[in-house]
């Protein structure tokens, strides 16, 4: 302790001393207590549990992020599988492009180039906490890939087909690596097909803990494709036609963060699991016991500037409707003076045993509840526009909210089924769940999960012509993540040559340029920077190709 | 987002790590600052306050427990604000409370060999917090370093009130003796 603190310390009363130096406790004991860190028996969740561990998949994001200059290099052996490293944020590879149609009768030659001009260091600032202005070098681990094709027809007839080029990405970064294609030299009109979510949950129940499995290697990738990922691009998304029973819960009128910050509405009910699923978004905490069906769902009053919630926050029942529930309003407990009015007179409603079908009321002094049917589509839709508004601008401002939304909310609703089917949500697969629901986990999951998507467009050769098409995008590294791991600073970029492409290649080849502020690590490609190899031929049979750079310390 | 994720951000000066941590521990942080400021706008600022020295501590730091890591700067920074503030202010909130309860488990003077200073006193106390079972730790836990009232102890653990308040009391007692077993005056 330095002598200031250490003599205000003394200055202390003896039991502040005490509540001061419990402060500095070991961080184990600090977690361990963290409210909401768990119940026994019945288990007890955080919609921030499941978040973050969706959230990870943000990679992606996160390192579009400028990089420090300043982090210094580690050429160490890297841990992984001894043909390039294993990533713990992988970018995925670039793919070749391919075709709708199975037979295309199209010899392809393809020219694979990486531009590693945004290694190249840059001055930027920032504003400190006391107002000075601070520069640092920066840079972007990031590649500019141009992925070009001739593609000729030998045949004695015009061939008009729809080609396809396949990118990895997620919903929040399919903005920032989206390829600009051209074709003949002019920009080509696309649609944009986006694949399932790609990954699995490892086992019923994993989910609670965030454990399932991420597209992290290109042999995850080779596996998708395999079994026919591409149609899922294609496919219609569940029906969701089907009536579900929704609670819409909002605060009464005059009941204000001011004066009730510790209040929280808590709703306690029954279901048969075997028979009934709920959902539920704007609740951030429950419990759940699967042998006695007993469940509630919890939520603090928040601040008007706290992200991610509206009004009105839901229980919807898929299957058979929730029996008789309870709803009471907590007001924070003993001491806290300003909420006893609500604590004096906690309220308590039943949903009359009549009530299904019609509107039913239920009222509490701080909350109320409305009961209504409608499709699960109309509420998921309701749901996910909450979440879009709300809580997408408030995490990422309003230009991350822009980017998403490039993504219309019909499909937006109708990928996010595809994750409940995924998580055995819809009806059918109640033994088999991951989940306990909460919607704004799945939206966030669909957001972030890596997937497969295709730009399509159509292309005309000419008989016994060719046609240029390329691809252009900004590609991020995969990378490990820095700070003292052993594989930190490699920046790791894959292509595979002939996956999932019904092209026939004649040939391939693969160049770097702009390489002046990188060093290359590991590769199978070839180059060699020293003696001026730039541009390499590829072989047809190696169906990956990986290489590794290093931002250039100074 | 991950807890490294975000110190990544840190690292690499992305303003996306503070929109992160608010995101991820902006109620946990509130939840802490509100408990001992026992207003909404202190809370507040106390939580931005928690964010710039966050900013400021990392690089250098890397925390490995980003939660507490967070958790401990704003606890801090609450109990410097209560100790600024007016004694009206000061009288609101879980802290006077918690100090009247803590004064019980300071031993007579007779009993000590020597004064502990901060460093010293953690030290213990982390060897006896090391000694209680883990239910006994997070309850006192959460009404000393949370700040958290008794009702809401017994609402997250699911027990009773009056269980929280024996615990607390059986825990004071053991705590007492413990610093007098030690030989440790305050």
């Amino acid at each position: 302790m330095i002598p200031d603190e250490e003599e205000r310390f003394r200055a202390m009363k003896k039991e502040e001393r005490v509540l001061r130096a419990l402060g500095q406790v070991d961080d184990t004991y600090v977690e361990e207590a963290a409210p909401g860190s768990g119940a026994r028996k019945k288990k007890r969740w955080n919609r921030w549990i499941a978040a973050a561990a969706c959230l990870c998949l943000v990679a992606a994001g996160a390192f579009g992020a400028v990089q420090l200059g300043l982090i210094g290099g580690n050429a160490g052996a890297g841990g992984g599988n001894g043909n390039g490293i294993t990533y713990m944020f992988y970018a995925g590879p670039v793919f070749p492009l391919t075709a709708a149609q199975e037979e295309t009768g199209i010899t392809a030659e393809r020219s694979l180039g990486y531009d590693f001009s945004p290694y190249r260091s840059r001055t930027e600032t920032y504003t400190d906490s006391e107002g000075k202005t601070v520069s640092y070098e920066a840079y972007d681990a990031k590649a500019v890939v141009t992925d070009e094709y001739v593609l000729r027809n030998e045949s004695g007839e015009e061939k008009t087909m729809t080609l396809l080029y396949p990118f990895a990405a997620g919903l929040g970064s399919a903005a920032d690596v989206k390829p600009v294609i051209t074709a003949g030299g002019k920009p080509a009109e696309t649609a944009w097909h986006i694949g399932a979510y790609g990954g699995t949950f490892s086992a019923p129940g994993s989910r609670e803990n965030g454990d399932y499995s991420q597209l992290n290697s290109w042999e995850k990738y080779r596996a998708l494709t395999e079994a026919g990922y591409q149609k899922t691009a294609f496919d219609s998304f569940p029906d969701l036609s089907q009536r579900v029973a929704v609670y819409e819960f909002r605060y009464v009128s005059g009941v204000e963060f001011e004066a009730a910050p510790a209040l929280e509405v808590r709703v306690e009910y029954h279901i048969d699991p075997e028979r009934t699923t709920v959902l539920s978004y704007g609740f951030n905490s429950g419990t759940y016991d699967a042998e006695t069906g007993n469940c509630s769902r919890g939520r603090d009053m928040m601040s008007p500037e706290a992200p991610g919630y509206g009004e009105t926050f839901y229980l919807i029942a898929l299957g058979e409707d929730i029996g008789e529930f309870q709803m009471n309003t907590f007001a924070g407990g003993e001491g806290s003076t300003p909420f006893e009015t609500f604590a004096a007179a906690d309220g308590e409603g039943k949903r009359p045993a009549d009530g299904r079908g019609g509107k039913t009321r239920i009222k509490t002094d701080a909350a109320e509840a409305v009961r209504y049917e409608c499709t699960l589509g109309e509420i998921l839709t309701r749901a996910a526009e909450q979440y879009l508004d709300v809580y997408e601008k408030a995490v990422y401002g309003e230009d991350r909210k822009a980017l998403l939304y490039e993504v219309n909310r019909e499909e937006f609703v109708g990928l996010a089924a595809e994750m409940m089917e995924h998580m055995r949500l819809l009806p059918g697969h109640q033994k088999e769940r991951n989940t306990q629901g909460e919607l704004e986990d799945i939206f966030s999951l669909t957001r972030e999960a890596d997937r497969v998507m295709y730009l399509s467009f159509e292309v005309t050769v000419p008989a016994g012509g060719e046609i240029r098409v390329a691809a252009r995008m900004v590609k991020p590294a995969s990378r490990d993540y820095p700070g003292g791991r052993r594989n930190a600073d490699r920046n790791g970029y894959d292509m595979v040559t002939g996956l999932g492409s019904v092209l026939t290649f004649a040939k391939q080849t693969a160049s770097v340029s702009n390489t002046d502020a990188v060093e290359i690590l590991r590769q199978n490609f070839g180059f060699d920077l020293k003696k001026g190899i730039t541009s390499v031929e590829l072989n047809l049979d190696e169906p990956r190709y990986f290489l590794e750079v290093q931002k250039k310390r100074n | 987002m991950e807890d490294q994720n975000i110190v990544d951000l840190y690292w690499a000066r992305s303003e996306t790590a503070i929109a992160e941590t608010e995101n991820k521990y902006g109620r946990y942080c509130g939840f802490i600052a509100y408990n001992i400021l026992h207003s909404r706008e202190d809370s507040e600022e106390c939580v931005s306050d928690t964010w710039m020295k966050a900013w400021n501590a990392m690089p250098e730091a890397r925390p490995g427990r980003l939660r507490a890591f967070l958790g401990k700067i704003t606890r801090n920074l609450a109990l410097n604000r209560l100790e600024a503030a007016s004694a009206e202010k000061r009288g609101e909130g879980q802290v006077p409370l918690a100090l009247e309860e803590l004064a019980e488990v300071i031993p007579a003077a007779d009993t000590a060999d020597r004064i502990a200073d901060e460093m010293a006193l953690t030290e213990l106390l982390d060897r006896f917090l090391g000694s209680l079972t883990p239910e006994k730790r997070k309850i006192f836990l959460q009404r000393y370093w949370y700040l958290s009232s008794v009702a809401q102890i017994a609402s997250n653990l699911g027990i009773s009130q009056s269980k929280v308040k024996m615990t607390l009391h059986r825990v004071r007692n053991e705590l007492k003796q413990c610093l007098e077993n030690e030989g440790i005056g305050l």
